[in-house]
């Protein structure tokens, strides 16, 4: 359910938010970085199928292209 | 030798008046005479106007088949006519209607107050100008085909009716009906080739151009000309039944006399027939007034024919363009609202134009019928 | 479609987003933007019958149903470029939002460009 996707990008977004504070406290700031720009990209990964979706909706829909 | 020269002057007598009575019409010669009206009247009808005369199953000669018009069937199939003629109009107000839904369908989709809501209102508007163009153009062009329509028809039908009604002993009236009729025909022509046409266009494509430039408002300007338009119409042809009636009063006075004095003449002056010449003078009038009465009301429904199909077409146009606007007023694109509105007026003008037109012709022919009737 | 189902799937989003906000900016940017995908989603589906109606109403008779087309296709691009410069103008970049719009208009235009087309040969019809 989509509902499910929020909660797994929420709960992505957060184990990146403790990451990001424990490798800032140990001082790794790049891996801090790579942590979050991984993070990002997992989230993007996610999403980035209903985005396709809604153009798809959009198409089908007003007729573009 | 007083009997000698009285039987001369007789003969005198009734050689100057038998070519203008005849005691009794040849059957054959009548029938022919109405055979070539009807004829000539025909050929100036146009196709649609003839088919329908002849489904109803008038004829220019035959007074039984205008006395006989049922007025029931009459106004059923006036009303068939017209909702077959609302089917296109009320193509066009579904378009209307349409684009209507699809620019609240889009207030509804798009944050209010973006830029991109106006450009989409503005080609909203232009989705529905170029919709009810081809429409609008048509009517045009059928208006100006139904003038120009009812000038040939009159143009052939004067000279006919004017010398059914002189052989029927009413010259003067004839003359007055003609001129004045003819000077009807005349501006009418006028009207439709110089006027008509050019005044709509132009006042709709500034219609159309105003309704790209919400700065532009020609609302007030076309509710004006179309007021003028209707007020100068109105005075003209009160001038114009005023003037027809007095003439054609007059023109009855002086036939009148005419043919007094003439039967009076017949009846002193010729010594052993005179009565029976001059009572042969009033039946042959009523004959020749039955023909006429024939003509004349045979013109009459063909003008109204002719010009009632334009008529619908423009009266159901503006039916449906007035519920389109009150559509719009009320979904929200004040724009659309007053384009229709402005072509609305556009439309009465034209419609005043060809009512008038033919109002001038009924009205001349039914008052010199009216005012003709009654022996002389 | 189901209207309970999407406002609570739309509370819901937004409560999460503020937990992460805090945290994590830009996953909240990809969270807005995905529940906003969502609920639009599952809103179009009648929204393309409301559309067949109007298509119908315009095709009765023969003529030209390309203006409807025309129309449809430039409330797609409307909305479409609304939605990207909203989410543009919520995470802060009010430009990004503004070029965007502007591109949707030029969009727009091209689009409709047979239907001005139209209405200048109508003007020309009209005046000859």
């Amino acid at each position: 359910m989509d509902i499910d996707l929020i909660f797994k990008i929420a709960a992505v977004g957060i184990i990146v938010a403790v990451l990001n504070q424990l490798l800032k406290r140990a001082e790794r700031d790049e891996q801090a970085m790579m942590t979050t720009l991984a993070g990002l990209v997992v989230v993007l990964m996610m999403v980035v199928s209903k985005i396709g979706e809604l153009f798809d909706t959009i198409k089908n829909i007003f007729g573009l292209y | 030798m007083k009997n000698i020269l009285t039987v001369i002057i007789t003969f005198l007598m009734v050689i100057v008046f038998c070519p203008h009575v005849y005691a009794e019409m040849n059957n054959r010669q009548l029938d022919d005479l109405k055979y070539k009206i009807e004829e000539r009247i025909s050929s100036a009808l146009d196709d649609d106007t003839e088919s329908e005369l002849r489904d109803a199953g008038i004829t220019p000669t035959d007074i039984d088949s205008l006395t006989g018009l049922d007025q029931r069937s009459f106004f059923a199939s006036l009303w068939d006519k017209f909702t077959e003629m609302l089917t296109k109009p009320l193509v066009m107000l579904g378009r209307i209607l349409a684009v209507s839904l699809i620019y609240s369908a889009m207030n509804m989709l798009c944050t209010e107050n973006s830029e991109l809501t106006d450009v989409f209102g503005t080609l909203c508007v232009i989705c529905v100008v170029t919709v009810m163009a081809e429409s609008l153009s048509d009517s045009f062009e059928r208006l100006q085909n139904s003038v120009n329509s009812i000038n040939t028809f009159m143009i052939s039908y004067i000279p006919i009716f004017s010398a059914v009604t002189t052989a029927g002993g009413h010259a003067a009236t004839a003359g007055v009906y003609s001129a004045s009729t003819l000077l009807v025909c005349e501006a009418a022509e006028l009207i439709s080739s110089k006027l008509l046409i050019p005044l709509l266009s132009t006042i709709t494509a500034l219609a159309v151009v105003s309704v790209t430039d919400p700065k532009l408002k020609i609302s007030g300007f076309t509710d004006a000309l179309r007021k003028l338009t209707t007020w100068l119409l109105s005075t003209v042809m009160l001038v114009f039944v005023g003037l027809l009636t007095i003439q054609g009063v007059t023109g009855k006075a002086a036939d009148d006399l005419v043919s007094r004095t003439l039967r009076f003449t017949a009846s002193s002056f010729i010594p052993v027939i005179g009565s029976s010449v001059s009572d042969a003078f009033l039946a042959v009038k009523s004959g020749a007034g039955v023909i006429k009465a024939a003509v004349g009301g045979f013109g009459m429904i063909a003008v109204f024919l002719i010009a009632l199909r334009p008529f619908m077409l423009i009266i159901s146009m503006k039916l449906t363009i007035w519920a389109g606007r009150i559509a719009n007023e009320l979904l929200g694109i004040q724009r659309t609202a007053e384009f229709l509105k402005n072509i609305n007026s556009v439309l009465s003008i034209g419609l005043s134009i060809l009512i008038a037109i033919t109002a001038a012709f009924l009205i001349a022919t039914a008052a010199l019928m009216a005012v003709m009737t009654g022996g002389g | 479609m189901d209207i309970i189902g999407i406002c609570a799937f739309a509370l819901t989003a937004v409560f999460v987003c503020k937990s992460v906000e805090s945290d994590a900016r830009e996953i909240k940017l990809l969270l807005v933007t995905v529940a906003a995908v969502i609920i639009f989603v599952k809103a179009a589906g009648s929204l393309g019958s409301i559309f067949a109606e109007i298509r119908s109403l315009f095709y009765e008779g023969d003529a030209d149903p390309q203006y409807v087309r025309i129309l449809l296709k430039a409330l797609g691009i409307c909305y479409l470029t609304d939605f990207a410069s909203g989410i543009c103008r919520d995470s802060g970049e009010n430009t990004l939002a503004s070029q965007t719009l502007m591109a949707g208009k030029t969009a727009l235009l091209i689009t409709s460009l047979p239907m001005l087309e139209a209405l200048i040969g109508v003007i020309k019809t009209l005046l000859v």
